[in-house]
């Protein structure tokens, strides 16, 4: 997850999916990463968390940290500890073989996800949103699936700057 | 003798994996090892002299300051070993290159036995690396009048230290070996998941590329004995992604020359060779081994009649071989007409941009850090005499166009910028040294800056550094045993240096795994500042972030500074609007497309994207300057404005006081200075005294390009295209595809 509003991107959706009344089931494992402890406090406040906990089947424990990397997956949310692990493959990395979608940035060989005996592992890299629905859908989804998903849900926007005024003369009131 | 037997017993476990003896670092060993040498009927006393001269690591290690000491003790006479006499024990001082070997050296030719003196002085005479404890002796020692101080000084004061060293070579033989086709990473050279076996370099050397690799290469090594073997990525680059030093150690390791005989397992002076040149992280840290780095060049686009690219059945312009690099073909490098030749003496390429005056410097010296602290101590030197400086080092160019206006990152370095001769502002191309006020480090490269900055005997974070952050964001997910070994470790080293840690060594604050970008980008609080990070990703979105090899980072930490040519910028603007339903990664991925659609070639290959993305606050716009890594720019610049830029440093403020609240605050009060930083730039923009940066409007970009928002309507998918006819276009981060490319139909694991 690269900022805080990624989160709260991946709490919207689920919700959205509460109000549906549709059940909230993953046909691929998706792992969840926030960036900052500060960023888990906040959406505790705010109320996010739990409901990225309500629909979790593995929650991170500090107290108990992993001592070895996981090397199979379920088809369910994993909410990890903040850290570049499983996003960058440092200590660990998809199953061989897998088509990944992920939000970090790299897709080098082997290094999110290595080939299995039958088929290349590739690491595609998307929006939160894409990310999110295709774990639900376990494939890519159509244009038509992604905007139902994404309906009212404040994504990360950007308006750019209104080009400055020509006339070096105008005044601030 | 419990070490050295547990020391024997590791040697048999671990020639069973085919590593030699562990290189010793623990002054307890070191300590067993000399009292067996003292005892002239130990059944060990051989074997122990042999690890004392051959195996034991220098730099600030507790091995070293055990070693300096025994070494000193011959010198003077209260120790006698036969094998070892006073002239080879000083020679033995000279190779370890600092820390305690200086200060035993510096403690005899400063001493009362004129003959030592001498010695010492001549051996001191071609060290380097001195800090203030070093120098204060030489400065109070000149002062009271000692005659072999003032000698030391002279010869520092000519940089003798370089201008005895022999030339370089006019002709290198090489014999090429290709590592793969298309970019290489470094994480062929020196794979992610082996990251806890780096200090380990001769372990850690057996993952580089392959097995059977490493068979070919010392098989070619055999064929050719008088050409070194110069490693190529043909069709791609060489040295992507991670800036980890432990590709170059590795390549060093296995192509290179060992830097001394009586240092284990450190090699210098690697060749490498890309069609596509070198990854300017990855030449970085061959500047730092001495090393050679060739853009190559041997496949061009084929062009018409008009010079004009021809463009292939796959939409991509056709390439032509210009000459050969496979395996084993042999070339030579002649450094003197900057040349590359093939075994016939023909000409195939120009390669001046490897043999600048700066890098032949480097690989003379054997490496940057000599360079740069022996421009240090011949500064130190010159005015402790009161001498003007001679002119020994080649001018750091200095470029200035007149009446052109600065980009953001022009400056950015002219504001930090130390020891300049020019009045007039320079321009992208000159080479500058520069103030660093951020400085990070993360925990899988954070072992190698501390082997680093132990390797330049330094012990204390430079007073001019604003902050810097030690994180343990890599090993977040596995707490394994190897983990649990160097982290705890590299964070008290990294404490007591004065950074602030992730890890409390008292214990106190709970461990945080804290994404290292996210803490850089919260503890920056200027948008002028320049920041070094020990990782690629190192972007932030206020200032301008180098993601940087980790003795890059060991030199920012240890002296504030670095030293790098301004890059060239590309503006990038945006028009239109965003759709309801498109998110702002999708406009980052859009950008890169767009950008290759209208230039062809990657025009941010090794310069700062100047971002206008004003409107967005810190956290956001590090989604855009994050990924200019995978745009293998040099660095990203965020064009802000006034009230985002004030918000944005207002929760900076927020994030820096929490961290003073959980307890990670220093005894320099670090986190505190850093507030103040924060809250002097809010007041100078609000009173309108100095806005937030901006470009000069008649400044001079290699390229300008504005973003369309509005034809950006599906999310948009970077693709790794795995399956690729053509090998060098995969896993570029290049292929751009929106998601109706994929039909709703790719299944996702």
């Amino acid at each position: 997850m690269v900022q805080k509003g990624d989160l709260k991107i991946v709490v919207q959706m689920l919700r959205n999916l509460e109000k549906s009344g549709q059940e909230i089931k993953f046909k691929a494992p998706l792992v969840v990463a926030a960036p900052t402890y500060n960023i888990i406090d906040e959406l505790k406040e705010e109320g996010d968390w739990e409901v990225l906990q309500r629909y979790s089947g593995f929650e991170f424990d500090d107290f108990m940290p992993k001592a070895t990397p996981r090397k199979e997956y379920e088809n369910q949310l994993y909410l990890e500890r903040p850290g570049c692990n499983l996003c960058m493959g440092n200590q660990e990395k998809a199953e061989k073989g897998d088509t990944v979608l992920a939000t970090s940035t790299r897709l080098f060989a082997g290094r999110v996800v290595e080939d299995s005996a039958e088929k290349k592992g590739e690491s595609l890299l998307a929006s939160t949103p894409v990310v999110v629905l295709s774990a639900i859908l376990g494939r890519t989804p159509s244009m038509e699936e992604y905007k139902a998903a994404v309906e009212g849900i404040k994504l990360t926007k950007f308006a750019p700057p209104k080009k400055t005024p020509l006339d070096a003369l105008s005044v601030h009131y | 003798m419990s070490l050295y037997t547990e020391y024997l017993a590791e040697i048999e476990t671990r020639k069973e994996q085919g590593l030699n003896p562990k290189p010793i670092e623990d002054g307890a060993l070191v300590s067993e090892l000399i009292e067996q040498i003292k005892d002239l009927e130990n059944e060990h006393r051989a074997a122990s002299i042999d690890f004392f001269i051959y195996n034991t690591l220098p730099g600030t290690t507790s091995a070293a300051g055990s070693k300096a000491e025994f070494l000193k003790e011959i010198i003077v006479g209260t120790a006698i070993v036969d094998e070892i006499a006073p002239k080879f024990a000083f020679e033995l001082l000279r190779h370890m290159k600092g820390g305690p070997s200086v200060r035993e050296l510096l403690g005899l030719a400063l001493g009362d036995e004129p003959k030592i003196a001498v010695a010492a002085a001549d051996v001191l005479k071609t060290q380097v690396f001195l800090y203030e404890a070093d120098t204060d002796r030489l400065d109070a020692a000149y002062k009271a009048g000692n005659t072999v101080a003032t000698d030391i000084l002279e010869s520092y004061a000519q940089a003798e230290f370089f201008t005895k060293l022999p030339d370089i070579d006019e002709e290198i033989k090489v014999v090429t070996y290709i590592s793969a086709e298309g970019d290489v990473s470094t994480d062929l050279l020196s794979p992610g998941n082996q990251a806890h076996s780096r200090s380990d370099r001769e372990l850690h050397g057996k993952c580089m590329i392959s097995e059977a690799a490493q068979k070919e290469i010392q098989d070619l090594q055999k064929q050719h004995p008088d050409a070194r073997v110069m490693l190529v990525a043909e069709k791609g680059t060489m040295g992507v992604g991670s800036s980890r030093m432990s590709g170059v150690n590795n390549v060093a390791l296995w192509t290179g020359k060992q830097a001394s005989p009586y240092v284990p397992f450190v090699n210098i002076a690697p060749v490498v060779g890309g069609t596509n040149g070198i990854s300017p992280i990855f030449l970085t840290t061959v500047g730092v081994t001495g090393g050679i780095g060739l853009d190559l060049k041997n496949w061009v686009k084929k062009v018409d009649a008009d010079g004009n690219p021809i463009i292939g059945n796959t939409g991509d312009p056709i390439l032509e071989q210009k000459y050969s690099v496979e395996n084993g073909t042999v070339l030579t490098i002649n450094t003197k007409d900057k040349k590359l030749l093939d075994e016939d003496g023909n000409e195939l390429v120009d390669v001046a941009s490897a043999f600048t005056p700066q890098k032949i410097e480097f690989i003379k010296a054997g490496g940057s850090y000599a360079i740069v602290f022996g421009k240090k101590l011949q500064t130190f030197a010159a005015e402790t005499l009161g001498i003007e400086m001679p002119v020994v080092f080649a001018p750091s160019k200095e470029i200035s166009h007149e009446g052109q206006g600065l980009t953001a990152v022009e400056k950015i370095f002219n504001k930090n910028a130390v020891g300049v001769s020019s009045k007039e502002p320079l321009h992208a191309g000159s080479d500058v040294r520069v103030k660093v006020n951020i400085v990070g480090s993360q925990d899988t490269t954070g072992l190698m800056t501390s082997q680093e900055l132990e390797a330049m005997a330094a012990t204390v974070i430079s007073p001019t550094v604003d902050g810097a952050y030690q994180s343990g964001c890599h090993t977040a997910s596995v707490w394994d045993i190897k983990a649990q070994e160097n982290i705890p470790k590299l964070m008290k080293f990294m404490n007591n240096f004065g950074l602030i840690t992730a890890r409390d060594p008292r214990g106190v604050y709970h461990s945080m795994t804290d994404v290292i970008h996210k803490v850089l980008n919260d503890i920056t609080v200027d948008d002028r500042a320049i920041i070094i990070g020990g990782d690629s990703h190192t972007r932030m979105s206020k200032g301008v972030a180098f993601g940087a090899d980790s003795g890059t980072v060991a030199l920012a930490l240890a002296t504030g500074e670095a030293t790098m040519p301004i890059p060239e910028s590309v503006k990038v603007t945006f028009q239109g609007e965003m759709a309801d339903h498109m998110d702002f990664r999708d406009v980052v991925h859009a950008t890169q497309a767009q950008m290759l659609q209208k230039f062809g070639d990657n025009v941010f290959q090794g310069r700062v994207i100047e971002v206008h993305i004003g409107t967005l606050m810190a956290d956001q716009a590090f989604t855009f300057t994050d990924w200019s890594a995978e745009m293998k720019a040099k660095a990203a610049i965020c064009i802000s404005e006034d009230h985002t830029l004030i918000k944005s440093l207002e929760l900076a403020k927020s994030r820096i006081q929490i961290m003073i609240d959980k307890g990670m605050e220093n005894e320099a009060e670090t986190l505190q200075g850093l507030i103040a930083i924060a809250d002097a730039r809010i007041e100078e923009i609000r009173s309108g005294a100095v806005p937030a940066l901006q470009p000069d409007e008649d400044a001079k970009y290699f390229a300008e390009m504005v973003v369309d928002l509005d034809i950006i309507n599906e999310p948009m998918i970077a693709d790794p295209d795995v399956n690729n006819v053509d090998v060098s276009k995969r896993y570029t981060h290049d292929t751009i595809r929106p998601v109706s490319f994929y039909g709703a139909e790719k299944q996702v694991d």
